[in-house]
């Protein structure tokens, strides 16, 4: 059974749509990710989800649980809900102490004293902050603070946890690292998670599934390699950076039915010394463990790996995996 | 472990709280300040309103209008207001500039020291500068010349009104010179500009804004400026629209139809220079990144820095010193016949105030501690509102920025018979009229603008994710003020209530109008000893309000400087 079903969500802030007709499953202990371009709505989605604001129609439904029904006039208040959410600005509150700002979720809920103490605790030491219990907020890291507010989340146990750009925030190297420890932490204890992000890195290292979302639509649904081997549309393609985007004559050699575009991933192509294609070296950068090739093809920039020196303006020839390849119909 | 229970009643509560809030906010600011604007709109139109009758619309306003003396009264005050703007201008400008050439540690000294003008009300300042200069005053006595026939006259009054206002311009402008100076003129000069073009092309459009606006907001504090026109301006016959109000009142029969018009008239000029200073301010104000670099000394000779230090100190000698030196003198000087000499002064006067059964007494506990109420009360409304404005975003904080901005814009005078005619009705059942607690009202209008921009200012500056992250947690709107942004905000708070704490204990102009008979506040104190003779209490008093609310001022001003949200 799924934790959280949204059923035709609409919303529109005066006569501008922001969500048209949303429907999406979250299964329970799945990792879902709403990524979309900055107005796509998927921010919006994610504060109706914690009640922070109101849909115009549309019915979510938590479990057992109605969080929104339009049609029958519920809406459950947000205090109810019994969710975690962490914030893009991590949301600590600064008057309180590290163990305070966890607590509070606790104390709203009524815990007994000595439990909340237990509690705490464990949260805490969840995330590997049990230290730092009794320092105020502005005295710690961006990652610490941001792993504050996980635990913050976690506290009370919630059926579900809202992320709002969680790693936005955080320098490169470390977004890495707390993007594995949030799914780590995720899948040992079992936490059904919503994140939002426009960030296809982030939506790659934490989702289980991806929802695409454009103009308030939820474009196309599925596993994160799914999306990025299959991307639906041209848009898609280019928003998730799939490939490389070529009209298909220049690939194929010749008009292939309807398909006038064609995505090559950067691994379908290879350098071949017989290979069909022409194209001249136009930059060759060292990335990771490979050189990034960026090459022009019939005065088109393509994009290719190989673990070869290449030098500017050399020629190369490439070879195709057409297996890879996909056709679009123009836009 | 542990269960989360939720009741219906909590449901409700967190459904009602948020529009109840605002609902008191609103009532609150209607009542306070709206009632007393609608009541002067209300009266200036229909004479007979206060019998629920609409008839004769108009029938006050044209005579009133007709009157010479009213239109004598409004060309003075915009002349007067006109002119002290302009001297302010002419005294503030030349420092400023000379302030951005100065070495930054004696600078900061002579900012401190013109900070004091603002510490000194505007009528204890008059009577300062009558005691220096009148006949017989301190000139005479000591140099053996007196200025009165220059005093008691209009460049006389604009002088006395300019040295104690130009500070506001001096500040203003300094500041702008300092951070637009050094960096966007080095910027310009880097790309070829020459020093003719820096000014016009650079200097100009970005300290004008500032310069203009500033110069708006001592417009306005002239206009409706009570104190020094009363004590100066009556020894010539030299009427304003506030002083003539005041008559309006004092003079039977009482012609409330006529001081409502008056009223309405003054209201209209001084919101016409608020709405173009916000103007100005917001549209014009180009949003110079505060980021000041620390420029290399000037290299200037020593006859250059000579003069600038003896410029200062010209100034500051007739703003600061000879004000604060003529009140000192007159506090402590025994008997007035026995003029200034050693044998006269003593701190008897000063010493005399704190004696328990004495009027200074009772009059220095009524204003302390309405001003304390009005600390608290302004403090509490405007958490209220602030959280109403910038959290709840309803479509009615339209509504409530208009009436909280409102006290900002109306003379103090105008609040007065706003608060007269709205409350000195039959038809209330109970009414604070004729009781101490319309002081209180007439306080916490006035000074509502103050805690409300500062407390507003601090929420803003707060993230909203905090106020969500305690919804989400399961807290209510009430706990979420307690608990999450009443403390963040306590040290602002603080600081808010001190300043309404201090301009509150030395207010004049409604303490003059709402006092009930029997009722003395400090202010009313010094302006009555004053009249009637007794010039060295009424100096004992206000050297002892100055040092109070002066030293309040500045705690607050401090505690404010340290908070960083």
């Amino acid at each position: 059974m799924s934790q959280l079903s949204i059923q035709h969500l609409s919303k529109a802030f005066g006569h501008t749509a922001i969500l048209r007709d949303i429907n999406l499953e979250v299964e329970q202990g799945s990792f879902l990710t709403l990524l979309g371009p900055s107005g796509c709505g998927k921010t919006t989605l994610l504060r109706i989800i914690a009640g922070l604001e109101q849909a115009d129609q549309g019915r979510i439904q938590a479990g057992e649980r109605a969080f929104v029904d339009c049609a029958a006039g519920v809406e459950l208040p947000v205090q109810q809900r019994r969710l975690g959410f962490v914030f893009q600005d991590y949301g600590l509150w600064p008057h309180m102490s590290v163990a305070d700002n966890v607590a509070f979720p606790l104390q709203m809920a009524r815990v007994r004293r000595h439990d909340i103490a237990v509690r705490v605790r464990e949260v805490l030491t969840a995330v590997r902050l049990q230290q730092h219990a009794d320092k105020l907020p502005e005295k710690l890291s961006g990652g610490q603070k941001q792993r504050v507010s996980i635990a913050r989340a976690l506290a009370a146990k919630p059926g579900l946890i809202l992320f709002d750009e969680p790693l936005s925030n955080l320098d490169a190297n470390l977004r890495e690292e707390l993007g594995q420890e949030i799914r780590l932490l995720s899948k040992q204890l079992g936490l059904t998670c919503i994140n939002v992000t426009h960030d296809r890195r982030e939506a790659q290292i934490l989702s289980d599934q991806i929802a695409l979302m454009k103009d308030g639509l939820c474009h196309q649904l599925g596993a994160p390699e799914q999306l990025f081997r299959a991307p639906v549309d041209l848009w898609a393609a280019r928003f998730l950076d799939a490939g490389n985007i070529l009209p298909a004559a220049t690939v194929m050699g010749e008009p292939q039915g309807t398909a006038q575009q064609v995505l090559v991933p950067r691994g379908a192509f290879r350098l071949a010394e017989d290979a069909p294609l022409q194209a001249a070296v136009i930059s060759s950068l060292y990335i990771e463990d490979r050189y990034e090739v960026t090459a022009s093809l019939d005065g088109h920039l393509v994009k290719v790996f190989t673990h070869q020196l290449l030098q500017q303006g050399q020629p190369i020839r490439l070879a195709v995996d057409h297996q890879q390849v996909l056709s679009y119909t123009a836009d | 472990m542990f269960q989360l229970v939720l009741s219906q009643w909590q449901t409700q509560r967190s459904r009602w709280l948020a529009p109840a809030l605002l609902w008191l906010a609103i009532v609150l600011l209607v009542v306070i300040v709206g009632l007393p604007v609608l009541a002067i709109l209300l009266y200036a139109l229909f004479p007979h309103i206060n019998e629920w009758s609409l008839a004769e619309p108009f029938s006050a306003l044209l005579p009133t209008l007709a009157d010479g003396q009213l239109l004598s009264a409004t060309v003075n005050s915009l002349r007067l207001s006109a002119a002290v703007t302009l001297l302010s201008c002419l005294l503030a400008l030349p420092l400023a500039y000379q302030r951005n050439r100065m070495s930054d540690r004696s600078g900061r000294w002579w900012d401190a020291l013109l900070m004091v003008p603002f510490l000194i009300p505007p009528y204890i300042g008059s009577m300062a500068w009558m005691q220096l200069l009148q006949v017989k005053g301190f000139s005479e006595q000591l140099l053996g010349f007196n200025l009165a026939p220059y005093l008691y006259s209009f460049p006389g009054i604009v002088s006395v009104m300019a040295l104690h206002l130009f500070p506001m311009i001096y500040f203003a402008a300094s500041n702008a010179l300092r951070v637009v100076g050094h960096r966007y003129g080095d910027v310009a000069r880097v790309f070829g500009a020459q020093p003719w073009q820096i000014f016009s092309c650079i200097y100009l459009p970005l300290v004008l804004p500032s310069l203009v606006s500033s110069c708006l907001i001592v417009f306005i504090l002239s206009i409706e400026e009570f104190g020094t026109p009363e004590i100066l301006g009556n020894r010539f016959g030299f009427h304003v629209i506030v002083t003539a109000i005041h008559d309006k009142f004092s003079d039977w029969p009482i012609d409330l139809p006529g001081a409502s018009v008056l009223s309405l008239i003054l209201i209209i000029i001084a919101l016409a220079a608020y709405l173009l200073q916000r103007h100005i301010s917001e549209r014009f104000s180009a949003n110079l990144d505060q980021q000041v670099v620390n420029p290399p000394p000037l290299r200037r000779s020593l006859l250059a820095r000579t003069l600038t230090q003896l410029l200062f100190a010209m100034v500051a000698m007739l703003a600061v010193v000879l004000p604060l030196l003529s009140i000192c003198l007159s506090a402590l000087m025994n008997t007035l016949s026995g003029g200034l000499h050693w044998r006269n002064l003593s701190l008897q006067p000063l010493l005399r105030l704190f004696d328990g059964d004495g009027d200074a007494w009772a009059a220095m506990s009524t204003s302390l501690s309405l001003a304390l109420m009005a600390a608290c009360c302004t403090v509490l409304i405007a958490l209220l509102v602030a959280f109403a404005v910038v959290r709840l975003r309803a479509r009615a904080t339209v509504l409530l920025d208009f009436l909280s901005i409102l006290p900002n814009a109306i003379p103090g005078m105008a609040i007065a018979v706003g608060l007269i005619l709205t409350w000195n009705q039959r038809f209330w059942p109970l009414t604070p009229y004729n009781t101490s607690l319309i002081l209180l009202l007439a306080y916490v209008c006035l000074m509502l603008p103050y805690p409300i921009r500062m407390l507003s200012a601090a929420l803003c500056q707060l993230p909203r994710s905090l106020d969500d992250a305690a919804y989400i947690s399961g807290a209510s709107e009430l706990t979420v003020i307690c608990r999450i942004l009443a403390p963040l905000l306590a040290p602002v708070a603080l600081a808010a209530g001190f300043i309404v704490f201090a301009i509150s204990t030395r207010e004049l102009v409604s303490s003059i109008m709402l006092a009930p008979p029997g009722v003395e506040t400090v202010a009313t104190y010094v302006f009555h000893q004053f009249d009637q003779g007794s010039i060295n209490a009424g100096m004992a008093m206000s050297l002892v309000t100055i040092l109070v609310s002066g030293s309040i001022i500045v705690c607050g001003q401090r505690l404010q400087g340290r908070v960083r949200p």
